[in-house]
């Protein structure tokens, strides 16, 4: 009796270890939902805009999200599945467009943008240095320090903000003439 | 000082800045005006009376498994090509409609082929045996054929005359009575170019 016991314990510790070590590589190669997400959220939902395949509750996006998986646990690369997609459905199911075709034009239109706005930019800020300053009138020059401390004085070759301030306290001062 | 007065460097510089001012909102405008045009939804109906786009194909189901169609190939008969997928809920309602269809009028020389949209191929064969569906159906490899057709959606249904020439769209399901007046219109020997 004990020996069959026996018999029944060791062929049951065979077998489990068998059947262990038959599931775990499946086991292994079955991708996690994050697995899986990671690779979606790289594509857009084919038929509704503006939500990735990982965040989409509708029935093609479960139908992609199940595909990837298959491909995840036949040993596929994340970019040979984002490569599949694109050319089985096209480019636009791609969150970030490719580099080449039309889609050059995401990534090149911007640095233009901008290089165009920079160049304008630097046009603009030469145009106002080289702005020549309006000669004051009613006061000279020498004599706004004169009038008062808050004056700022302008002799010799004033700057900018010196002839803006100036203008300012000019008329300032002559509203208070005419108040007085 | 007055705008008379200012000097000859000055007026010039301002009137070169406004024409920089000028070509950028001419800039500005037509950028507005080619993304208005460029976001303008193009609607398969437009193509209504025109040279159908050619396709190019392989069916994926049933004998015609592995089967090479084109439009070009398929010239000098009619063809009805229907765009589905599996996930798509308003499909359901003409499928088996356009299978009885296909029994109905295939010994007339029309050609039925549907084009399978963003679709899992196991989906949408899965779909295809559910309404036994026996014309050719094939992919849409980059979805090449959606976006020459310029569709809008699924169900969406061309009906090609003998000349190529788009005689109809249909978007959304079909209904018997209209498919078949359609198609009637489609086979008859006069059918206008």
């Amino acid at each position: 009796m004990n020996k069959k016991k026996h018999i029944h314990l060791w062929s049951f510790i065979v077998l489990a270890t068998l059947a262990v070590s038959l599931a775990m590589p499946a086991l292994a190669q079955t991708p996690s939902v994050d697995e899986i997400n990671a690779v979606a959220k790289k594509l857009s939902c084919p038929t509704c805009s503006g939500i990735n395949v990982a965040d989409c509750p509708t029935e093609t996006c479960a139908q992609w999200r199940a595909k990837i998986g298959e491909m995840l646990a036949e040993g596929r690369s994340d970019q040979e599945i984002l490569d599949y997609f694109a050319a089985r459905y096209g480019d636009h199911v791609l969150q970030v467009p490719p580099k080449r075709g039309f889609f050059v034009l995401v990534w090149v239109l911007p640095v233009i943008a901008i290089l165009a706005g920079l160049a304008w930019l630097a046009y603009l800020m030469r145009g106002w240095s080289r702005k020549t300053p309006p000669a004051t009138e009613g006061y000279p020059q020498g004599a706004q320090e004169a009038e008062g401390g808050a004056v700022v004085a302008t002799s010799g070759s004033p700057d900018e903000s010196d002839l803006i301030e100036d203008e300012y306290l000019q008329r300032v001062q002559k509203d208070l003439e005419k108040l007085s | 000082m007055s705008v008379a007065e200012q000097p000859q460097g000055e007026t010039k510089q301002s009137r070169r800045r406004s024409i920089w001012l000028l070509i950028a909102l001419t800039l500005v405008i037509a950028l507005v005006v080619m993304l208005a045009f460029g976001l303008r939804p193009d609607t398969s109906t437009k193509l209504q009376g025109q040279r159908a786009p050619n396709f190019e194909l392989t069916a994926f189901n049933g004998e015609f498994d592995g089967q090479h169609f084109s439009l070009q190939d398929l010239h000098g008969q009619p063809v009805v090509l229907n765009f589905w997928a599996s996930w798509c809920v308003e499909c359901d309602k003409e499928m088996a409609l356009l299978e009885q269809a296909w029994h109905d009028y295939q010994d007339q020389g029309i050609w039925f082929i549907g084009v399978d949209y963003l679709d899992i191929d196991s989906e949408g064969l899965a779909y295809l045996d559910r309404y036994g569906i026996t014309y050719p159906n094939a992919p849409d490899i980059g979805s090449r054929a959606f976006e020459d057709y310029q569709c809008t959606g699924v169900p969406e249904t061309f009906f090609i005359d003998r000349d190529g020439v788009i005689q109809h769209v249909q978007i959304g399901p079909l209904t018997q009575p209209r498919l078949y007046a359609l198609l009637d219109q489609l086979v008859a020997p006069d059918t206008p170019n």
